[in-house]
C-alpha cells in the first residue's frame, strides 16, 4: 500500500513534457523545389553557355568555323528584330535567375530563439551548386565583358574627339 | 493545375492541356525549321538558327512546365 502511495506521489511530481517542439522555433525557407529548380536551371543557362563556348573558341583558340559566325549572325538578327532588351535578358538575366532559383532551393534560414540569431545553412546538392556557379560565372563574365567593352568604346570616342580638337588648333 | 510531370530536365505532359502545349511546341519547332531552311544558305546556318529557336521555345515550355507540374 505504501508502495502504491509512493508511486502516486512520484507520478504527481512528474513534470509535464513541454509541447513546444523544435521545428516551431525556426523559420524554414527553402522556397523552391531543388530538383525542379535544377531542371529549369539547365534550360536557363544553355544558350549563355553555348555563346561563351563560341566566344572562347573564336577569341582564344582562334577557331574559324562557319557555325560560330552563323550563331553570332543569328544573335544580331534577333537583336535587330526584338530590340535592346533581348540580349541582356538572355545572357545576363536568365543565368542570374538560374543561380537565384537554385540558391533559394538550397538555402535554409533558421531563427535561433535562444541565441537570438539567424542560422543560414546550405544543402549540399551537387547539381544545384553547379548551376549556381555556372549561372553566376556566366553572368559575371558577360557583365565584365559588357562593362569593359563599353568603357573601351567611350575612351576611343574621347580619343577621337581630342584628335579632332588638336587638328582644329 | 497539374499539366506536367518532371522527368529529368524535361516536363512530360500529364493532361490534355499539357499534351496540347507539347504539340504546339513541336509544331513550332517544325515550322521554325522550314522557315529557317528557306532563308539560310548552308546546312550549318540552318542548324544553328534552328537550334537557337528550339532552345528558346524549350525554355518557355519548361517555364510553363515548372509552374504547372506537380509538387515534389
Amino acid at each position: 500500500m505504501e508502495n502504491l502511495d509512493d508511486f502516486e506521489k512520484k507520478l504527481q511530481n512528474l513534470k509535464k513534457p513541454d509541447l513546444m517542439t523544435e521545428h516551431q522555433m525556426y523559420l524554414k525557407l527553402p522556397l523552391l523545389n531543388a530538383r525542379k529548380s535544377a531542371a529549369i536551371g539547365w534550360w536557363l543557362v544553355a544558350l549563355p553557355c553555348f555563346m561563351l563556348a563560341c566566344v572562347i573558341m573564336k577569341e582564344i583558340f582562334k577557331a574559324d568555323y562557319h557555325v560560330i559566325d552563323a550563331f553570332f549572325d543569328t544573335l544580331s538578327t534577333f537583336d535587330r528584330a526584338h530590340g535592346w532588351w533581348f540580349s541582356p535578358l538572355l545572357f545576363l538575366i536568365f543565368p542570374l535567375l538560374a543561380a537565384a532559383m537554385n540558391l533559394l532551393a538550397l538555402l535554409n534560414v533558421m531563427y535561433d530563439q535562444a541565441r537570438k540569431g539567424v542560422i543560414i545553412t546550405i544543402k549540399l546538392r551537387f547539381r544545384n551548386l553547379l548551376l549556381i556557379f555556372i549561372g553566376l560565372g556566366v553572368a559575371l563574365i558577360i557583365g565584365f565583358y559588357v562593362i569593359i567593352e563599353n568603357s573601351v568604346e567611350k575612351s576611343m570616342q574621347r580619343l577621337e574627339e581630342l584628335q579632332r580638337i588638336e587638328k582644329t588648333k | 493545375m497539374q499539366w506536367f510531370v518532371r522527368k529529368g530536365i524535361f516536363f512530360k505532359p500529364s493532361s490534355y492541356v499539357g499534351w496540347g502545349l507539347l504539340v504546339l511546341t513541336v509544331g513550332y519547332c517544325v515550322y521554325a525549321f522550314i522557315e529557317v531552311d528557306r532563308h539560310s544558305h548552308s546546312v550549318s546556318n540552318t542548324l544553328i538558327n534552328w537550334f537557337f529557336r528550339v532552345i528558346l521555345i524549350g525554355l518557355f515550355y519548361s517555364l510553363i512546365g515548372y509552374f504547372t507540374s506537380e509538387k515534389e
